[in-house]
Formats: C-alpha cells, sequence, structure tokens
C-alpha cells in the first residue's frame, strides 16, 4: 500500500503493528509507515460481504473449476482459429464474414441460405437482446442465441 | 434465355447430368429442376421420386450419396452461393441505391420498437389503443350500442315482430324467424349489430400492424416469453391473429414448424385466446369494472402462461429454433389497409351469417323439442357451482355454436342486471376458456387430426369449469363483489 503522508509504497508485512506499550496494540487493525510513522487503516476489505457474494453467485452461477476452464478456454481458442466464432458470441456493432454453419439441419440450412447467410457474407451485429439482430446485406435478421451460435464467424 | 441459366461446378454439374438421365418419370418441373433439389436433400422431393421411380430410386440414391460423400460442404450452400452471385450479378445491372436518405427517421422508429426497454412499453400503448380504446371501446361500445340499441331495437327488431307476427299466425313458427331467439332478431341481429363492428375494427388494426412490418418485431420481443411456454417468437403471428378469430389463426398455427409447436398453439389458442367478436363484448362488458377487467386480464395471462408452460413439458418434441426477417418499418397505404379489412370482413361475414342462422334454427329446434331445456338443465347445477345464476347455463350452451354468441349473450344478462362484477368475471373467464365455437373446432379436427382435437375438447371442457370454480372461490375469499 501506498502511505497517504509520504507517499511511500511498501507491503503491509514490512511495518510494525501498533505501537509497544500500547495495551490495544495486539488487536490494533491500524498500519504504521515504515519512514514516517504516520498511522493508517488499511483498504476495507468487506470479508463478510465478499463471501456472502461468491455464496450467492454459486447459488446461481455453476463455475468451472479453474483448472478445467482454461482447458476449455484453450481448446475453444483452437477451434476458434479452425473453424470461425459462434456469431451469438460477438458484440454489438462487430462485422464479421460467415465461414460455416455448424448444423446438419439440412432445412434449417436452406433458411438461412435463402436470408443470405452462408460462407464469405459479410454481417454486422446490431443488437444482443433479447435476441440477436445481424444486417446481411440488405437484410436485418432476428435470431436466437441457439442459431446464432451455430453460425461460425471470423471477425473482420 | 440461354444466358441466364445457372452453372455449377464440375462434380454439381456431372451429379445433374447423371439424376436427369437417370430420371424416368416426368414431375411437372423440368428434371434439372428435380435433380438439384435432389442434390440438396428436399424431403418432399425425395419421398415423390421415391413413390414415382420405384426400383430405379435405388440407382438414383446412389447417384446423390456418391456426389454428398464428396462435398466440402453442404449442396445447399453451394447451390444457394451460386444463386446468389448469379442474382446479385443482375440487380447490380438494374438496382441503384440512394445512399444520400438513409432514412434517419425510420432507423430511429426501428431502433426504439427493437429495443426491449422502449419496445415492450410501446407495445403496450399499441395493446392498449388499438385493442382496448379502438376495438374495445369505440367497436364494442359505441358502435355496438348504436347499431344495436338505435338501429335494430328501436327500429327494425319491432318492425320484423309485428310484420311476421301478423303474416304467421303460429307462435311455434313465426318463432324461428322472430321474437327471443329468432333468424332475424337474433341470428342476424347478433351477426350484424355486435359481431361486424367489432370484428371490423380488430381487422382494421391488425391491418395497419401487419402492413408497417410491426408483427415481426412483436416475435422479437415476445421470443424469450414464447420459448418458456414450449413456442418461439414465430408463434406470435397466429397467437395475434387468434385475437381476430381463432378459427382463421388455427389454420395458420401449420405455418410453425414442429408438431410440438403446432399442437401448443392449437390448445392455447383454444384455450386462451378469445376471438375478437368475444374479446369486444367482454371488454365492453367489464370495461365499466376497470378492477373486473384488471382480473380477467391477469387471469387469462395467468392460464395461457401456466398451460403453455406444463404443456411445453408434456408435449414431447424437439426444441423450436426462431429465425425471422426483420422487413424494414413502412407507412402503410390507407388504400390497402381499407381493402384488406374490406375484404376481410366480407369472407368472414359470408362465413359466419349461414352459422349464426344455423345456430338461430338449432336453437329453434333444441326449443321446440325440449333438448335444450334438458341440457341446459343439466348446466344449470354447474354454473350454480360457480356462483352463476341458472340463465348463464343458455349462454354456455349457446357459446358452443359460436363464442361471440356466447358472450353476445352475457351482454344482455348484464343489460338485464341479472349479474354482478364477481359473476360477470367469472362468467366472462370460464366463457373464454370454454370449448371454442363450431368453426373453431372443426378447424382443430381438419388441422390436427380428430383424435387430438377430442383430446383437446375433453381437456379443455372440464379444465375451464374448474378454472372458472376456482377463481370464484378465489374472488371469494377476498370479499371482492361489485353490483
Amino acid at each position: 500500500m501506498k502511505c497517504e503522508f509520504c507517499g511511500l509504497s511498501f507491503e503491509t508485512s514490512e511495518c510494525r503493528n501498533g505501537c509497544s506499550g500500547c495495551p490495544m496494540s495486539s488487536s490494533c487493525k491500524k498500519i504504521k509507515c515504515p519512514n514516517c510513522n504516520y498511522e493508517m487503516y488499511p483498504d476495507p476489505e468487506f470479508g463478510a460481504l465478499k463471501k456472502l457474494m461468491e455464496s450467492l453467485k454459486s447459488m446461481f452461477v455453476k463455475e468451472m473449476p479453474p483448472s478445467i476452464a482454461k482447458e476449455a478456454a484453450s481448446g475453444a481458442a483452437e477451434l476458434y482459429n479452425k473453424y470461425g466464432i459462434p456469431l451469438s458470441l460477438l458484440k454489438v456493432n462487430d462485422r464479421a464474414k460467415v465461414t460455416g454453419i455448424d448444423t446438419k439441419d439440412t432445412r434449417k440450412l436452406r433458411k438461412l441460405a435463402a436470408f443470405g447467410i452462408m460462407p464469405g457474407m459479410d454481417v454486422v451485429v446490431m443488437q444482443k437482446y433479447p435476441a440477436i439482430i445481424i444486417q446481411a446485406g440488405y437484410t436485418q435478421l432476428a435470431l436466437d442465441e441457439d442459431i446464432a451460435g451455430e453460425i461460425l464467424v471470423t471477425l473482420n | 434465355m440461354r444466358h441466364n441459366i445457372l452453372i455449377y461446378d464440375k462434380e454439381t454439374e456431372n451429379a445433374i447430368m447423371n439424376l436427369v438421365s437417370g430420371l424416368k418419370h416426368e414431375y411437372g418441373i423440368s428434371k434439372r429442376s428435380v435433380a438439384l433439389l435432389l442434390l440438396q436433400q428436399d424431403e418432399d422431393i425425395l419421398d415423390t421420386v421415391e413413390k414415382n421411380e420405384k426400383e430405379n430410386y435405388s440407382q438414383i440414391k446412389d447417384i446423390i450419396d456418391k456426389f454428398i460423400s464428396g462435398c466440402k460442404e453442404s449442396p445447399v450452400m453451394t447451390v444457394s452461393r451460386v444463386q446468389q452471385e448469379k442474382s446479385e450479378k443482375i440487380l447490380q445491372r438494374v438496382i441503384s441505391y440512394d445512399n444520400s436518405q438513409t432514412g434517419k427517421i425510420s432507423s430511429f422508429i426501428n431502433k426504439i420498437t427493437v429495443n426491449p426497454f422502449t419496445g415492450v412499453p410501446l407495445l403496450l400503448l399499441v395493446l392498449y389503443f388499438g385493442l382496448y380504446k379502438f376495438v374495445g371501446v369505440f367497436g364494442a361500445g359505441t358502435l355496438v350500442d348504436y347499431i344495436e340499441s338505435e338501429i335494430f331495437d328501436r327500429h327494425v327488431v319491432p318492425y320484423v315482430n309485428s310484420f311476421i307476427n301478423g303474416l304467421i299466425p303460429w307462435k311455434a313458427v313465426s318463432d324461428l324467424f322472430v321474437n327471443d331467439y329468432g333468424i332475424i332478431t337474433l341470428g342476424i341481429k347478433y351477426a350484424i349489430a355486435i359481431v361486424l363492428p367489432v370484428v371490423g375494427c380488430f381487422f382494421l388494426v391488425f391491418s395497419i400492424i401487419e402492413d408497417s412490418g410491426y408483427l415481426p418485431r412483436i416475435s422479437f420481443l415476445m421470443d424469450r416469453v414464447f420459448k418458456k411456454i414450449g413456442l418461439n417468437g414465430r408463434a406470435v403471428i397466429p397467437m395475434t391473429l387468434g385475437f381476430g378469430c381463432d378459427t382463421m389463426a388455427t389454420m395458420v398455427s401449420r405455418t410453425l414448424e414442429t408438431k410440438k409447436e403446432r399442437i401448443l398453439a392449437t390448445l392455447l389458442l383454444a384455450l386462451a385466446i378469445p376471438c375478437s367478436a368475444q374479446l369486444g363484448v367482454i371488454l365492453a362488458l367489464l370495461s365499466g369494472e376497470p378492477l373486473a377487467l384488471a382480473i380477467w386480464v391477469i387471469f387469462m395471462v395467468t392460464v395461457f402462461l401456466l398451460v403453455g408452460y406444463l404443456g411445453s413439458k408434456v408435449i414431447p418434441g424437439e426444441k423450436p429454433g426462431f429465425y425471422m426477417e426483420l422487413p424494414p418499418l413502412r407507412l402503410p397505404r390507407p388504400g390497402n389497409i381499407l381493402k384488406k379489412t374490406y375484404v376481410r370482413m366480407y369472407w368472414y361475414f359470408k362465413e359466419v351469417l349461414p352459422l349464426f342462422i344455423l345456430a338461430s334454427i338449432l336453437i329453434w329446434i333444441g326449443n321446440l323439442t325440449g333438448i335444450f331445456e334438458l341440457l341446459i338443465n343439466g348446466i344449470k347445477p354447474v354454473v350454480n357451482l360457480l356462483g352463476l345464476p341458472g340463465e348463464t347455463a343458455e349462454i354456455f350452451l349457446f357459446g358452443f355454436f359460436r363464442r361471440d354468441y356466447g358472450a353476445a349473450g352475457l351482454f344482455d344478462l348484464q343489460s338485464a342486471g341479472i349479474m354482478g362484477g364477481r359473476q360477470l368475471v367469472v362468467a366472462a373467464a370460464t366463457l373464454t376458456l370454454f370449448i371454442p365455437c363450431v368453426a373453431q373446432f372443426a378447424m382443430m379436427v381438419k388441422e390436427r387430426g380428430i383424435k387430438t382435437a377430442l383430446a383437446m375438447a375433453a381437456f379443455i371442457v372440464p379444465f375451464a369449469f374448474g378454472a372458472g370454480f376456482i377463481l370464484n372461490r378465489l374472488l371469494l375469499l377476498w370479499g371482492y363483489d361489485i353490483i
């Protein structure tokens, strides 16, 4: 942390806690600057609040363990490089070129092709919620996330 | 026009040539087109070719399979790309775009309609003014009042009554044409004075919304809600149309992609979507009591979502995907709107008038033979369970002949001051849920098959009365009652 008085940057482990002779020194949370001895309070940690938020978050969001997440991310990056990014991951105003459509359903393929969604076409993301709107040529198209996830693109 | 033929790559052209020489039967379109559709694995054409080529089919299937296994991407894409490139070349020769006028206003309005924060309030405003104010208050209120009480009750009915009664001295026979349930005084009067103005107003509003390009934007906004009930945004169109005429909407539900969606949409239309005639009459009935109207709306929305949610869990089938073009917003042309409204009213009237007359005749027969009295007496204890007066039994029975017919009868009962607020809400809710009219039921049989239609009816009748019973109990518990 940084001393509020003299401006020295230091590690909290470097400094003395409390003042010798003071009966309250063992539980004193104040920090003394090693240079000028100015007393400061440490940055608040909101430990209890953080814990509560985390437990709330874990109730709703199931996070992948970090090791698996890392592996998945690197695997995904490899796949994205090879085949393209799912359109659903793009942000508003992103411009991209369609590289492929990841579905075996020929009926769906035919519909998308009729709207001009086929490899080589340029698309712009116009909106993301409550569904995705893209502009392809002079056509505006609304898609849900599942279908947008099957359209693979590369960012322009 | 030789130069206009699309040329595909070598492999595709080879496969097309093999298929064209392999096809022995005539299909009404060129063999090249058939071959192209076959290569794109079009289910319909595969079926037709299999049926017509018989033993020759395995050879054809071999050519298709061999071609597809050699393809890098789906043949659908290959074919579409060539078509797209060609069409773009043609367009470039004949179309030039004026980019100076980018249409700031229309793109602004477009943004408002698709942004959920502004789009949802806007949708509610459209519903409030379009459906409630125009169809409900103006159509079912002002117009119906004027045509029914001014024109019919004051001038037409007394004149026709005295004329026919003077002409036909036997009351049993003259009842067929006039008096309480006659063809002229009931059938034709209801059709012209109550149903036609309401339906006309609805068709006018619907045509404006339709022509402006607003409907796909409603689909887009509602997609997430409709996903929860096993449908998707695409189902907004038949559902909205249902507020006009459920029979028509049931027919339109065939545009939905999966069987699951079609069954769910048909059920929800039959159960929870009131048609414009019914809606108009109910709005007019309850609009005097905003609280009663609010209870009815909340109850119907709850039933709609609940039955949809449970139905989507029970009915098997795949999850439907949502994709839809958002056409540019346009200012509707008054000429087109009026023409559309007129044509729809004309066809609607042509369809409903004979049914109204038939209903009048059936009621006459039923009354004359005493069958109806038996049936009505049978229904009476049930409606009494719902806390409704015995007179409503008649409405539920006649409601089957046409939903609006029943609702219109409710109107008469209210005018006579027989029912209070709680009873009106319960009767309106039960009647809305209750079995669809004869025409809609016939359409359900035609579109979904007799088994499904009967199963739905078997679900709807007890459900409607059960829900009405519960609603009545809840309102009693709450202590809601207004006279």
